[in-house]
């Protein structure tokens, strides 16, 4: 005899099939929700806020087995091993270097200490070409895909000059990262077309060839001697940690800074910036995790994408401080922080 | 005259332009009731959000002498709203901080709008000034537009008062009134019978019963005279006959060439509709090819309509004639339909280009079907009359359709005026299957245009100086302006496209009312080549009127004057000249050939007009193309006179007017 339950759940399933397909694959399962792996770096953020709501307004039921990496590298191999055991549905990982860390490049010669089966959805990954995790954006050929935050270069510099018009643009960036020189070269070529000139300063580099914090407020303070009107926080991985010392040696400077990752401005006190909400950029590649799990898409043929709408964040007590305050216009679609 | 049709169409008319009038009071009086109350609910709301976006600044703690790009926001909001004087932030005190000082004091009475700035401290406030202005010129837009709606509906009501009763009361009427006058002055002849029913064809059809007795008996005593020899008496009966025209029938026109016109001018109203937003259209469209300007580029899809026309229109006599007028007359506002609707949804320039080309066939098809209708129904007597009706159909079209043309754009957007063209189109359709005869008259017709005859036509020196330095270059001029210049630049100037389609009235304007005048001057004062000359060199020199002003759009206005005012003056006399030259020619060149070599002369000039236009517009600008173009016609036209003028003393006899 069919056991009564069972026949119950199919029976609902069928139904909610007609209404919401994602429910009635769920169903379908057994009622087994979809698990999913989930590597952050340091700890929960708004991305993975917008990951669950995007999961859950879709009615795709999932289990996550989370892991956080801690700010290092140090456990992903662990990660990998335990993914390979678990073989969980799919893998999210926030960050170039957790992202590096389990599905590796994608012309690495030796593959097998990486995740090279099992569907990887990223989020927060700045350059996934420069990064080597895909050779093509828009066709990735690999087991990966995934949500881009960073805001084009041209669009934040319009934000910016509509802000305060750019005269002179002064940039600090790490000259070993290959992300940096990538954006410096987009805007020496902006520089014709939107009339400004570029002042560029590199951090330091230490016997290693590592970047170094020596010397940051010297370097801060030729830029402003240089006659700079802006400073561009760029997305540069040493600049992210140096937030507390560049920022402040810019506002003895007089020197509006525009952050283009939202930690500049909530966290390193950046004037103003122009940055992809976390919260979205995990609803985006929530979308990607749909479509590989609920309708069996393949990652390899999911475009990685950014957003197409941005948010632009006013730091009210910074423009206090220099007495610089926004176009008032701009304070119908800015979001303004005030402490 | 027809005393008793006119009364008639008269009374209709006077009757239609007072309701009219009444409708058009009445709605201006609702348009003015309404429209204050709702400016100044919409300043009322531009003031509140301006003062809601203040009062956020403040409240983030922005003070109040730092809200950067405040004067701009307002400025702003001046420009974009043409019923907003001033807009100003002011305090307390009433002294003005932020956007335009506060107007002086003897502006007190116009309307002002204020919103508080909510939570600010000292009494801030956002106030509008109403510009009194603007109310106004809306009101007297309204007006225009009203008395442009009112021109038209009667033109368009006696236009259907042809229709209504062109077969039927009125030849009833007319027939009554030909068969009492002509009795009236001793003249008994039969007439025609007229195919009404009512009183009137009763009472003509009891009068042709009695005339029919009347000439039997004639007929009989004739005879019976004739057998017995009697000479005396077959002198007095044909005297009889002379005096009264016992025995012989009335050639008059059977009425039928109206039939023609209410289909004819329907569908040229759906043409000239175009003519104010065509330009622009196509320049939207217009996607760059590398190498052309985009003014030539736009120019080409008017371009491809006037080379059909053009082309098309020499091979469609033959056309229209082995299908029958009417048949082709339905068949060419088909194509017209076909051509308006696919303009309207026309994805690109080729897509545009192609419907244009369809138009531009059914244009043609209808034109020649029309005319050869007039020419069927007429006799060489008629004709010039037949004609005359053909033209005014024509030129009423012209008057009514790019006023209407430019409402409708400005209403419904420029899809959509082209699918009431396209509407247009097929009332002219229906109107032709009801109006036309479906019988064809048969007439034997000489040969068309004998292609043989070109080159003879333009062997004499003084015929090809009309032809290229008259006739063409006029034709140049008027499509490179009217169709052409003057809308794409009254676009570039940011004048609706009612105002465009108004400015193209004055053309149309002045050719009906000077032309008949300047026509009979010509002939009285035997002066056709000094007219065809002073009106090119008037017609060329109006360019100039923008080199002594700027280009605004009362200059373009004049320039538009000059134009029609030369082209009246010249037009009646080229047509005329073109006959008294072609009868100077060697024998066996006929004047149906001269006439049609005329025609396809000034139809290439049409088609050459948007294109030479097109391609100087894109190097020189307006100001030089208009000028170049008009200094070649007068240059032309000078010439001409010289040649002609100075080297043959004008002593030509000249027969009466006419085309």
């Amino acid at each position: 005899m069919l056991p009564r339950r069972t026949f119950l759940g199919g029976a609902a399933g069928l139904l909610a099939g007609a209404a919401v397909p994602a429910t009635a694959f769920a169903q379908a399962r057994g009622d087994r929700p979809f698990r999913i792996y989930r590597v952050t770096y340091r700890g929960r953020t708004e991305v993975e806020d917008g990951f669950d709501d995007y999961l859950a307004s879709n009615g795709v039921a999932v289990e996550f087995i989370e892991r956080d990496a801690e700010r290092s590298t140090a456990r992903l191999p662990e990660f990998v091993e335990e993914i390979r055991a678990l073989a969980p549905d799919l893998v999210y990982t926030w960050g170039t270097s957790v992202t590096l860390g389990v599905a590796g490049r994608y012309d690495a010669a030796d593959r097998s200490g990486y995740i090279t089966d099992t569907p990887v959805v990223f989020a927060l990954v700045a350059s996934p070409l420069a990064a080597g995790l895909v050779a093509d954006l828009a066709d990735p050929g690999r087991n990966l895909t995934g949500a881009v935050h960073v805001v084009p270069p041209e669009t934040q510099l319009r934000a910016m000059h509509s802000y305060r018009p750019i005269t002179r643009l002064g940039v600090l960036y790490t000259s070993t990262e290959q992300n940096s020189l990538s954006i410096v070269e987009d805007l020496r070529r902006l520089r014709q077309t939107m009339g400004f000139s570029l002042i560029e300063r590199q951090f330091r580099l230490d016997g290693d060839g590592r970047p170094s914090p020596d010397g940051i407020e010297e370097l801060i303070a030729e830029i402003g001697a240089e006659g700079a009107n802006w400073l561009y926080l760029l997305p540069d991985t040493f600049l992210g940690t140096q937030y507390d010392r560049v920022v402040p040696a810019a506002l003895a400077n007089r020197l509006p800074t525009f952050g283009a990752a939202e930690l500049a401005i909530r966290q390193g006190g950046a004037l103003v910036g122009l940055i992809s909400r976390y919260y979205s950029v995990g609803q985006l590649a929530a979308s990607k995790a749909v479509r590989i799990l609920r309708d069996g898409a393949s990652p390899a043929e999911l475009p990685i994408e950014t957003l197409k709408r941005f948010s632009l964040i006013i730091n009210l007590p910074v423009a206090k401080q220099l007495d610089l305050y926004p176009p008032i216009e701009m304070l119908n679609y800015a979001e303004v922080l005030t402490g | 005259m027809n005393s008793l049709r006119i009364h008639l169409s008269a009374a209709l008319l006077g009757v239609l332009v007072v309701a009219l009038l009444l409708f058009s009071f009445r709605t201006v009086d609702r348009a003015e009731a309404v429209l204050q109350p709702e400016i100044e609910r919409k300043a009322a709301a531009v003031a509140e959000s301006s003062a809601a976006l203040v009062g956020k600044a403040l409240a983030l703690g922005i003070p109040l002498d730092r809200l950067q790009g405040l004067g701009e926001h307002l400025q702003r909001i001046v420009a974009d709203n043409p019923d907003i004087a001033f807009i100003t932030l002011r305090n307390s005190a009433g002294a003005s901080l932020y956007g335009s000082p506060a107007p002086q004091a003897g502006a007190d009475d116009a309307a002002t709008v204020e919103a508080p700035v909510a939570g600010a401290p000292g009494g801030l406030s956002v106030v509008v000034w109403l510009d009194p202005d603007f109310a106004a010129e809306v009101v007297s837009t309204l007006w225009i537009d009203l008395v442009i709606v009112m021109f038209v509906t009667a033109m368009v009501a006696l236009e259907l008062v042809y229709v209504g009763f062109g077969a039927g009361l009125y030849a009833a009427i007319e027939g009554v009134e030909n068969r009492l006058r002509s009795m009236r002055r001793g003249d008994l002849r039969l007439h025609l019978p007229i195919d009404a029913g009512g009183e009137f064809g009763r009472l003509a059809r009891s009068l042709d019963g009695r005339l029919d007795r009347l000439h039997a008996a004639y007929a009989s005593l004739r005879q019976r005279v004739v057998e017995r020899g009697d000479k005396a008496a077959q002198q007095a009966l044909e005297m009889l006959h002379a005096r009264f025209g016992l025995g012989e029938r009335v050639i008059e026109a059977p009425g039928r060439v109206i039939a023609v016109r209410a289909p004819l001018f329907v569908f040229m109203l759906a043409e000239e509709l175009t003519r104010p937003f065509l330009p622009g259209y196509i320049k939207a469209l217009a996607q760059p090819v590398p190498g052309l300007s985009p003014e030539f580029v736009a120019s080409l899809p008017m371009v491809t309509f006037l080379v059909v026309v053009a082309a098309s229109q020499p091979l469609l006599g033959g056309t229209t004639e082995r299908l029958g007028r009417r048949r082709a007359l339905v068949l060419g506002a088909l194509l017209g339909v076909a051509g308006y609707v696919a303009s309207a949804f026309a994805g690109g320039l080729l897509g545009l280009s192609l419907a244009r080309a369809v138009s531009g066939l059914g244009f043609a098809m209808v034109f020649v079907a029309a005319q050869g209708f007039v020419i069927d129904s007429t006799n060489q007597r008629q004709r010039s009359s037949g004609m005359a009706m053909f033209i005014s159909a024509i030129l009423v079209a012209g008057l009514c359709g790019p006023p209407i043309g430019g409402i409708l754009a400005d209403r419904i957007g420029v899809p959509g005026a082209f699918v009431v063209a396209g509407g247009f189109a097929a009332v002219s359709l229906v109107l032709a299957c009801l109006c036309m005869p479906a019988a064809e008259p048969q007439r034997p017709r000489g040969p068309a245009i004998r292609w043989s005859d070109f080159g003879r036509i333009v062997a004499s020196p003084s015929m090809a100086a009309l032809l290229f330095l008259c006739a063409m270059p006029a034709k140049i001029i008027l499509v490179a302006f009217c169709f052409f210049l003057v809308p794409l630049e009254m676009q570039a100037l940011g004048a609706s496209q009612s105002t465009t389609g108004r400015m193209l009235m004055i053309y149309p304007i002045a050719m009906v009312l000077l032309v008949p005048t300047f026509a009979a001057l010509a002939d009285r004062w035997d002066m056709r080549a000094s007219f065809v000359a002073g009106g090119g060199v008037l017609a060329g020199s109006s360019a100039f009127v923008l080199a002594t002003a700027s280009t605004d759009i009362p200059v373009i206005g004049v320039m538009l004057l000059g134009l029609g005012l030369g082209q009246a003056i010249s037009i009646a006399a080229l047509s005329g000249l073109v006959g008294d030259l072609g009868r100077q020619l060697p024998a066996g060149v006929s004047e149906t050939s001269v006439y049609g070599i005329f025609r396809l002369v000034e139809r290439t000039g049409n088609a050459l007009g948007p294109l030479i236009a097109g391609g100087l517009l894109g190097v020189y600008g307006f100001s030089t193309t208009v000028m170049l173009i008009g200094g070649a016609t007068a240059l032309c036209a000078l010439t001409f006179a010289l040649t002609t003028i100075l080297a043959r003393p004008a002593n030509l006899e000249l027969p009466s007017a006419g085309s």
